[in-house]
């Protein structure tokens, strides 16, 4: 079993005002978990990553460095004539530190004033000045903290 | 980092939730269509699955396949309430859930985690929209279920158009949760750079289609339109809810079995890794 098996099997009866209540007014306590990846011996997770090994093996740091720096998500990679525009999404894993073990930081919206959300890209060459700005600002991001 | 107070943002931000500026009408998601893009049984699917995975499991385990294509066999039940309350609380600007606890969002550590897919990487969406090499009879194909009796070969071998033609279907509608009813080719191109070795990180393509579906959701709740059949990896946001819901319903994960509602008498067990 891994977390995606296990979570499939889960069934919360409630009603939509029940949800929304849960939403708007706090999870109740005992059922707030905000790093919910503790190491599950059980679980047949993936032999390449486990948070409690990030700073004992290069891969698991790999892939640690890519869950917690932000970046650019691609969107619309389908053929088609009617699909919309490829895009991007930001990815700013800081706000929400909590859900990945760490202290929680102010938020912070790294691109914000540097690439417009969600701009269209028309070309190859648009997208790699972005994913080649993506690579450089990091330091620069990260400078002032 | 600027200023460290981060209460004024949050506040102004809080008011920009579609919970806040739409008018919470039930209505406005159409009652027939709204949600109905959802990974159902298909006749065919899981013999398929089986007979390919006699031969492609090596390959799956080193893509990082292996686990997410065992998820699509899961008969997860569409928690459709669930799903619409959550809709209200994202925020387009910061790509998150405003719950009143704080902050939540899908992340990358997330898709990581649940579905086992390789997040390391970067990928320009323009090199997926070349041309594929294979193409799709689109007029023989009436359905899935035909779609896989006229890929699916009799031997035991698996071609490599045979293995082409399967991701594309599992991409297109476990993955992706497509609406199209009927085998299109979107992802062949996809399909076959997964299949040349590159290293595709299709974790984060997932993850960019799960904030774009949910901005899409929350424009249409924003401007209090009746939201029509919007595609994307619902099934992504469900299992994500689930697992931050668990304790509600189930305190320990591990007690908990996988739902499969696919037949098994008429085949041998899944081969492993």
């Amino acid at each position: 079993m891994s977390f995606g098996e296990t979570t499939s099997a889960i069934i919360i009866d409630a009603s939509i005002t029940n949800f929304f209540k849960l939403f708007y007014k706090e999870f109740p306590e005992a059922t707030l978990e905000w790093f919910v990846y503790l190491d599950i011996l059980e679980f047949e997770l993936l032999a390449s990553f486990r948070f409690q090994n990030i700073y004992s093996y290069a891969e698991e740091f790999k892939i640690l460095s890519h869950l917690v720096r932000p970046s650019l998500l691609p969107i619309e990679i389908r053929h088609g004539r009617e699909k919309p525009p490829t895009s991007y999404e930001f990815y700013c894993p800081s706000i929400v530190a909590r859900q990945m073990g760490f202290g929680q930081l102010p938020p912070a919206l790294y691109f914000a004033d540097k690439v417009k959300p969600r701009e269209s890209v028309n070309t190859g060459i648009e997208y790699n000045r972005l994913l080649h700005f993506e690579q450089s600002f990091l330091p620069e991001a990260i400078s002032g903290w | 980092m600027g200023n460290p107070d981060p209460s004024r943002v949050i506040v102004a931000e809080t008011n920009r939730v579609p919970f806040k500026e739409s008018n919470l009408h039930p209505g406005l998601w159409d009652k027939r269509t709204a949600l109905r893009n959802w990974p159902s049984i298909i006749l065919g699917w899981r013999n398929w699955l089986i007979k390919v995975a006699t031969k492609k499991r090596v390959d799956w385990t080193t893509r990082n396949l292996d686990q997410c294509i065992s998820l699509s066999l899961s008969d997860i039940r569409k928690n459709e309430l669930m799903l619409k309350a959550a809709c209200f609380f994202w925020s387009n600007s910061y790509n998150a859930f405003l719950f009143r606890q704080g902050l939540m969002s899908p992340t990358l550590a997330d898709v990581h985690m649940l579905t086992g897919l390789n997040i390391v990487g970067h990928i320009n969406p323009f090199s997926l929209l070349v041309k594929p090499t294979a193409k799709l009879d689109s007029t023989k194909t009436r359905g899935w279920s035909q779609y896989i009796i006229n890929h699916k070969a009799d031997d035991r071998s698996v071609s490599g158009r045979e293995h082409t033609t399967f991701l594309n279907m599992w991409l297109d509608i476990y993955i992706f949760c497509g609406q199209a009813c009927s085998p299109i080719s979107n992802y062949l191109t996809l399909v076959e750079r997964i299949s040349s070795n590159s290293e595709i990180p299709l974790g984060k393509i997932l993850l960019g289609a799960l904030y774009n579906l949910l901005n899409r959701v929350s424009q249409h709740l924003m401007e209090n339109k009746t939201i029509p059949t919007i595609t994307g990896p619902w099934c992504l946001l469900h299992l994500w809810l689930n697992l931050h819901l668990h304790k509600l319903v189930a305190p320990e994960l591990v007690n908990l079995s996988f739902p499969s509602k696919y037949p098994e008498e008429q085949e041998e067990k899944l081969p492993k890794g």
